[in-house]
């Protein structure tokens, strides 16, 4: 049987479980940690880093390095980095198959299948890029889960009693997720979804550079030398570094932001209240998709169960306040941020391949989003209106599902009908996504006598497939949405599969010492004078070793430079 | 024994208890492959749904009993004579109720807060407990503005059910209350985030208005700004009268065709600004007055829409202090400075000199300074430059600046309708130059006294956006307007309408007067527009 992972591929960090022993375990990377960074580096000749070490040459390298691709997934932008150009789908893939990689390493058998989790609020076209993304990395994508379903999972079956209706509060890197679920008698069921795929950490950090950036002009001198940075690398730092600040503002009322531009080292002091304050318009956010969702259910605020945080940057206490404010409550803290996502996927997997202990366990979703084609009609005055969306399933319908509409002709004599299939809550299908289009020739009849109907079926992988079915001469038409944009692309993934093959990864044995100098190195742009020195002898000597190829030597300088840069991290002298 | 649905689907007997129908149906979702029998599986959960929905009804031997109680046992007749009572006694608004029943247990000291702004506010959109299609006065404007500002700052704080609650009531409130609500929808659109339900699926049907009439506000003040692409078709048809040879020259038909559709179909409450006798010159509709017909009835109690154009910004752009290019080459030739105290001191009276006026608004004394150095290669005096000044800060100021811009205009109309007829004129276009102005020594110090107030509120530096402004006068204004100038309704319209009308200056005054009488019961825009 196929081995069989579940990967949550986020905005900021990925991870990988797998269902073993009746439980669901997460896979650490060839550095020890349960989670790897989404990033990806190049350099020319094809050389590439995947995860820490490419994050830490984002201070370095930021024009040759990525991170929070996902928010581009099911776009049409492309990145380019040393010269290759690569989709963000690529740039999943280099993920998902350095987290294979892991898996590989520690069961000793190659994984062929994953289910991949997904914002719920991610449209068909980004699921489609995720789908695609799986494939690209030699993975079949047996399914793709919601993010706050697989939390719920791995919330629920901690204890597998039943539960009342609870929230799941799901905002990470780049995406924000609310889910309302219940449980009972082994079934979890997701009542409803809503969310802003537009909307998590990195937004944050967003706000904190540009509070900073004023505060930092204050030192002309340092502003001058920010200012001479070309401005990705310039971006790069600030970003970086507003990043720790608001992890450091996590745990206490102020922080230090401190960014060092070519030698000259800039420091602001940020208070909690500012941050707060810069803050709000963000927070403001959160609300709309949870009225949402809990209108769609008809569940009362004050009926729910539990308030569960998921998803790293729900560790911001701004964050923690404000559902404080919302709900007239603490929210539940218990379940991992980082890691129930990943465990939940693995749950999953374990359902799909038929895992001891899951027998009794089944899970309903919901489709996040309103489905269905546009239409035309004539007013009262005669006057004609197109582009109105006629809805088929509506949003938080529970999947699998199959619904039918009726249209009929609008013109007399019209030869042909043609519907667009759109997906989203506008009621002009211009401020929908588009899907795809389907067509038929009609008999030639005076307007309105001519009927057609359309059926939508939409099953628990988020395919949808369109039927269409003209009655008066039983002709019929079928269009499987996921078929036609994955055929035009199979053959397209066979040559990126390539193209990415082609890419030089570190061996998996080599990603400590790899990931260790490009810490270095970022340490030793990082800081300056005599700190820049020491960290520079040690480069040096580590460099060394590695050419020397002696792996006991390796591991000593490896060592001593490690703890040298930790001590240094934990207490920055700027 | 044979089940009826839902009971035959679940495979269990009809109950009530809710865990034996959860536990049905998880089984029957466990025997269950959902994708192959999506049927099946919406089946099974119709049975389920509808099962718990008839366990929730309560005992069997209920059913059928609606909780309605019998039709003989005479509730129907009380609630009858209840409503006999209301129909008597003053009836009580029905908007009163949602949020006092939501709120009736012990309140906290903001909730308390916020339903005094509540009510304060509802006093403010029906005033003496009615609905009116009269814009709000500048006075209710601002304290509106101020019980609005509590309750969402309530909002912010609240849980979400209380927030939804406000948030819900807010917009019903506003809806129902168009076109006088209409200064608050912007700011509640800020903080609730109306427009983000714009055009979706579910946008609920107070917002579906509101947001329609949101759009509409931005883009009457867009189309003002003389950049906007329709700004001379817009300003074409609000001029009164029809239009003439010339004006067809000077604007695209395209244009007047483009503004009038789109308007109609998208906001067709702003029509009620334009001058229907100009729209339907152009539409080519014999009678000019049918149109006026079809303009929505919200706009009753607006009387007279005029158009009000800026002076120009000769002066000001002339004396503009440019930062690469300070006054300084310029003073060689400029006056002394004890010229220059001395005629400060006839503009703003004894005891101000240039440091005092540096000491009140720094920015306009730059403005003035250079104002001094233009002088002798201009025809304008500095005095000419601060009046400009005056009229200009209308754009900015705050009611009691705009009081004291209000008693300037007064003073200058009054002392120009004792001279010949062209002063007055050039007056009320703000040109202060061509004719000059002749002033009692009693007016000329009441003038030095306001022109102070208004370089004390730092207003005289602001530089005009020029454009246009309009402004509506409510029926109250021109009945007293009639009666204090004498003129009859037809020649107020018609003068209202012509700068260049012998009746303008008398029916100016007569404006002013009017609203100096009662200066907090006008909206802001008629008190910036006279």
């Amino acid at each position: 049987m196929a081995m069989l992972v579940g990967i949550d591929l986020g905005t900021t960090n990925s991870a990988v479980a797998i269902w073993r022993d009746g439980a669901p375990q997460l896979v650490p990377n060839a550095l020890g940690k349960e989670l790897t960074p989404s990033a990806v580096s190049l350099a020319k000749g094809g050389q590439a880093w995947v995860g820490e070490a490419a994050l830490d040459r984002m201070a370095t390298h930021p024009a040759d390095t990525v991170t929070s691709f996902k928010r581009m997934m099911g776009t049409a932008a492309n990145v380019t980095l040393a010269g290759t150009t690569l989709t963000p789908e690529d740039l999943s893939a280099m993920v998902l198959r350095s987290l294979a990689d892991d898996v590989e390493a520690a069961t000793g058998e190659r994984p062929t299948a994953a289910v991949i989790t997904v914002p719920a609020y991610f449209n068909e076209r980004q699921r489609r890029a995720t789908r695609r993304a799986g494939e690209i990395a030699g993975l079949e994508v047996k399914r793709l889960i919601n993010e706050p379903t697989a939390a719920a999972l791995a919330f629920g079956l901690t204890d597998r009693g039943d539960r009342e209706p609870f929230l799941v509060f799901d905002l990470g890197g780049g995406t924000f997720d609310v889910s309302i679920v219940e449980m009972f008698e082994g079934i979890v069921e997701v009542r409803a979804s809503a969310g802003d795929n537009r909307l998590g950490g990195d937004d944050f950090d967003e706000v904190l550079v540009r509070l900073v950036e004023p505060m930092l002009a204050k030192n002309v001198e340092g502003r001058e030398a920010l200012d001479l940075l070309p401005a990705d690398r310039r971006r790069a730092l600030l970003t970086l570094a507003a990043e720790r600040t608001r992890r450091a503002l996590s745990n206490a009322e102020a922080a230090e932001f401190t960014v060092v531009a070519d030698n000259t080292p800039l420091t602001a002091r940020i208070t909690t209240e500012a941050f707060e304050e810069v803050a709000a318009p963000l927070v403001k956010r959160l609300r709309d998709p949870v009225i949402r969702a809990l209108r769609d259910c008809h569940i009362d605020v004050r009926t729910l169960s539990d308030i569960v945080l998921v998803g790293g940057a729900t560790r911001m206490p701004v964050v923690r306040k404000a559902l404080t404010r919302m709900f007239g409550r603490f929210p539940n803290a218990t379940v991992h941020p980082d890691h129930a996502v990943a465990l939940g996927a693995a749950i999953q997997a374990g359902l799909l391949s038929g895992g001891e202990g899951l027998e009794e366990i089944r899970i309903t979703d919901v489709a996040p989003f309103t489905l269905g084609v546009d239409t035309a009609t004539r007013d009262s005055h005669g006057r004609f209106h197109d582009g109105i969306f006629a809805p088929i399933i509506e949003r938080n319908t529970p999947v699998p599902v199959s619904r039918v509409e009726r249209f009929h002709t609008l013109a007399d004599n019209q030869r042909e009908i043609a519907f667009g299939i759109y997906q989203g809550e506008a009621r002009d299908v211009k401020n929908n996504v588009q899907l795809g289009e389907i067509k038929a020739p009609v008999p030639p009849r005076p307007a309105g006598e001519v009927m057609v109907e359309v059926r939508f079926t939409y099953d628990t992988s988020g395919l949808l497939e369109v039927d269409l079915e003209v009655a008066s001469s039983g002709l019929k038409r079928n269009l499987v949405i996921v078929d036609e944009d994955d055929k035009r692309n199979q053959k397209d993934i066979e040559g990126r599969r390539k193209l990415l093959e082609k890419l030089k990864v570190h061996p998996r044995d080599e990603a400590e010492n790899v990931a260790l100098l490009a810490r270095a190195e970022r340490a030793y742009e990082g800081f300056t004078g005599h700190v820049r020195d020491i960290i520079g002898g040690m480069l040096t000597e580590f460099q060394g070793a590695l050419e020397k190829q002696d792996p006991r030597l390796i591991a000593d300088a490896r060592d001593s430079l490690a703890r040298l840069l930790d001590e240094i991290e934990a207490n920055p002298p700027v | 024994m044979s089940r009826h649905f839902p009971w035959n689907t679940l495979g269990i007997d009809a109950t009530q208890d809710t865990a034996a129908i959860r536990k049905a149906y998880a089984d029957g979702l466990r025997g269950l492959n959902v994708d192959e029998d999506i049927a099946g599986y919406a089946n099974l959960r119709r049975a389920r749904d509808e099962a718990l929905w008839l366990a929730a009804q309560g005992e069997p031997e209920d059913e059928g009993d609606y909780g309605l109680g019998g039709f003989d046992d005479g509730v129907l007749g009380e609630v009858d004579s209840d409503y006999a009572d209301d129909w008597d006694t003053a009836p009580e608004p029905f908007h009163h109720e949602p949020l006092h029943d939501a709120a009736a247990p012990e309140l906290t000291e903001t909730q308390r807060r916020a339903q005094d702004a509540w009510q304060a506010l509802l006093d403010i959109l029906y005033p003496g407990g009615e609905v009116s299609e009269e814009s709000v006065t500048y006075a209710e404007m601002e304290d509106g503005l101020a019980h609005l500002g509590v309750l969402l700052d309530h909002a912010e704080r609240a849980d979400l059910a209380e927030h939804d609650a406000l948030d819900g009531a807010l917009a019903d409130v506003f809806a129902r209350t168009w076109p006088r609500s209409a200064p608050f929808v912007e700011p509640a659109n800020a903080a609730l985030h109306w427009l983000d339900e714009a055009g979706h699926l579910e946008e609920r049907p107070a917002l579906m208005f509101l947001n329609a009439r949101l759009k509409g506000m931005r883009f009457h003040d867009k189309v003002q700004l003389p950049d906007h692409p329709l700004h001379k078709a817009w300003a074409e048809l609000s001029r009164p009268g029809q239009a003439g040879f010339i004006d067809r020259l000077r604007v695209k038909r395209l244009e007047i065709d483009k503004l009038l559709t789109g308007l109609r179909q998208h906001y067709p409450e702003l029509e009620s600004h334009l001058a229907p006798e100009r729209v339907a010159s152009w539409e080519g509709t014999p009678n000019a007055r049918g149109v006026s017909d079809t303009v929505p009835n919200m706009v009753r109690g607006i009387v007279i829409v005029l158009l009000v154009l800026l002076v120009p910004r000769l002066i000001s752009s002339f004396t503009d202090p440019r930062p690469d290019d300070p006054a300084a080459p310029l003073l060689d030739f400029g006056p002394s400075a004890a010229e220059i105290d001395a005629e400060v001191a006839n503009i703003f009276g004894e005891g101000v000199d240039m440091n005092g006026v540096r000491a009140a608004d720094p920015v306009f004394a730059d403005q003035l300074r250079n104002a001094f150095n233009a002088a002798p290669f201009s025809d304008n005096s500095p005095l000419v430059f601060a009046r400009r000044k005056a009229l200009e800060a209308g754009e900015v100021a705050d009611f009691d600046t705009l009081v004291a811009r209000a008693e300037l205009r007064r003073l200058w109309l009054s002392a120009a309708a004792r001279q010949p007829s062209g002063v007055c004129q050039n007056v009320l276009v703000g040109d202060f130059f061509s004719l000059p102005l002749e002033l009692t020594a009693e007016e000329s110090v009441s003038e030095r006294a306001l022109l102070r107030q208004l370089l004390n509120a730092q207003v005289l530096r602001h530089q005009a956006k020029g454009g246009q402004t309009q402004y509506a006068i409510p029926g109250w204004v021109v009945s007293d307007v009639i009666t204090r100038s004498g003129l009859n309704e037809d020649a107020l319209r018609k003068a209202m309408g012509d700068t260049a009308s012998p009746d303008r200056c008398k029916a100016e005054i007569a404006l002013v007067e009017v609203v100096l009488a009662n200066p907090g019961q006008v909206s802001k825009e008629l008190l910036r527009g006279i």
